[in-house]
């Protein structure tokens, strides 16, 4: 074994990953910041900057001499180990947190791995339902199952391995996760999945459909505007998700609103 | 006398006045605003190339019904109907009214007048100047309307044509309504073909209870057609589509 200490680092030169990363987050004194908070930082970025010609390793921006990896080879081991112990869905649950299940390794995550195994898939969606319930999850875990939609180096989802490696429950399972992030257009992601989430049987698949709904943080500013008493909803095609007072106003009186008094003065009122 | 109505007796007896009204801030006749939030259909990629089509088929053909009563299918459906109905009204329903009332006129009446008069100039005793006259004006109108019915017939068949070439024959046949179209059309190029002919040649070239016949069969056709076109009208598609 041949490692590399500096005050931030214990590398393993034969893999050219660290053991431990000692300076993570910039802003906060690593003596006391615990392990699981700058594995948080790694996951979610903090302060760094994608070095394009390895994708393995960032660059922090506030120091440049520091390269962080999202992987260390505590994690490397802990899934190699799993593996060799013949990947047993009860092992991998008691061994696991949340934050050892958000991790890509050569471009696959978790999911990709499992995309045929729906036992360890529902233990990952497992987890997340139970540690959602009893706190509040980190921004990397409450994406975590967007790796599903994340292609691999193939260019493949999990998605598309799930239903190439004819495993229905994994495809329901990961359909059923991917519901809920309304920030970020998620169908995109999976167009070539789409039609087999149409056409499911299943009905936890088809309520997908009930939402799937962007809504950014500009859409979810209330806005104030004439009604129809009996209108329940206004439905309009738009040429832009930055929907403004005034465009609003413009697409309401389209529906037969009269929006005259509002738009004369759009927010004010006598 | 309910408890509620006697309550309702006690607030007519006491009618609530204020001395003073609150502002509310509204000029007069002046409706109050709305609180709405806006959320996007998470379809962006319906506008690239022919995504929207594709969408579009799939929910007609391979679509579990249960997806079309989710709420953003049904936007998306709702939303692509407001621009589909116009244009099917436009170019398709209007069109074919006009066909079938063309069509209907011809079988229903034209066609038994001018064979009427056909006979009635045939007969000496009962051949005339006015009977002749009716003969030539119907036989007139008849090739008008005939041509008429000819071009509709050849608009309407290409569209069942390429629909057949797009489906293949048995996916085609499989549908119970294009078995009624294919008939329809058939039984209208026949009926057209012979009365052109009975026109043409001023003749009986085909028997005339034959003649009645066939048309009967393909007005009864373009009318199942119409029961068809209801489901053009959310007022009626859903009782279409219950009977289907």
């Amino acid at each position: 074994m041949n490692f590399y200490i500096d005050q931030n680092f214990l590398t393993d030169l034969e893999y050219n990953i660290p053991i431990r990363q000692k300076n993570v987050n910039q802003h906060l004194d690593p003596r006391e910041v615990s392990y699981t908070k700058q594995i948080q930082n790694i996951n979610e970025l903090y302060n760094q900057q994608k070095v394009f010609e390895d994708h393995k390793k960032f660059l922090g921006i506030e120091k440049a001499h520091i390269m962080f990896y999202d992987l260390s080879k505590i994690d490397i081991l802990l899934w190699k180990n799993l593996c060799d112990l013949n990947e047993n869905p009860h092992l991998v649950e008691k061994s696991c947190t949340l934050a050892q299940f958000n991790l890509c390794f050569n471009g696959a995550s978790l999911f990709h791995y499992f995309a045929a195994s729906s036992e360890i898939i529902e233990i990952i969606i497992r987890k997340i339902a139970m540690e959602s319930s009893i706190r509040e999850l980190s921004a990397s875990d409450k994406m975590l199952p967007l790796q599903i939609l994340n292609p691999n180096n193939e260019g493949r989802t999990a998605l598309y391995l799930a239903i190439q490696s004819q495993s229905p429950k994994s495809f329901e399972l990961m359909i059923e996760s991917l519901t809920g992030f309304k920030d970020i257009c998620t169908t995109k992601m999976m167009l070539k999945s789409l039609a087999l989430v149409v056409s499911n049987e299943c009905e936890k698949v088809i309520n997908f459909f009930d939402e799937s709904f962007f809504q950014p943080p500009q859409m979810r500013i209330e806005q104030f505007v004439p009604w129809k008493e009996d209108l329940e909803q206004a439905v309009f095609a738009s040429h832009t998700a930055v929907i403004s007072p005034e465009l609003l106003l413009e697409k309401l009186a389209e529906h037969g609103i009269d929006t005259q008094s509002a738009l004369a003065s759009p927010g004010k009122r006598k | 006398m309910s408890r509620s109505e006697i309550i309702e007796q006690k607030k007519a007896l006491r009618p609530l006045k204020l001395a003073k009204e609150f502002d509310a801030g509204l000029a007069e006749g002046e409706e109050p605003l709305k609180r709405v939030t806006v959320e996007a259909l998470d379809f962006d990629w319906l506008f690239e190339n022919d995504n929207a089509k594709t969408l579009l088929q799939l929910l007609a053909s391979d679509a579990n019904s249960s997806a079309l009563t989710r709420k953003s299918i049904k936007i998306f459906i709702e939303l692509m109907w407001e621009h589909y109905q116009p244009a099917i009204s436009k170019y398709m329903f209007f069109p074919y009214c006009i066909y079938l009332c063309i069509v209907n006129y011809n079988s229903g009446a034209l066609m038994g007048d001018y064979l009427d008069s056909l006979t009635l100039a045939r007969l000496p005793e009962t051949d005339s100047p006015a009977i002749q006259a009716d003969l030539s004006r119907q036989r007139t109108m008849g090739l008008i309307l005939n041509s008429l019915a000819l071009i509709f017939l050849v608009c309407f068949a290409s569209l069942e044509v390429r629909q057949l070439r797009d489906d293949g024959v048995m996916a085609y046949f499989g549908d119970v309504w294009n078995v009624i179209d294919s008939a329809s059309v058939g039984l209208n190029f026949t009926t057209i073909f012979m009365f052109m002919a009975c026109l043409i040649y001023n003749d009986e070239v085909f028997d005339f209870t034959v003649l009645h016949a066939v048309a009967a069969f393909a007005c009864f056709c373009m009318w199942l057609k119409i029961f068809y076109w209801c489901r053009l009208f959310s007022s009626l598609a859903y009782y279409v589509k219950l009977i289907q």
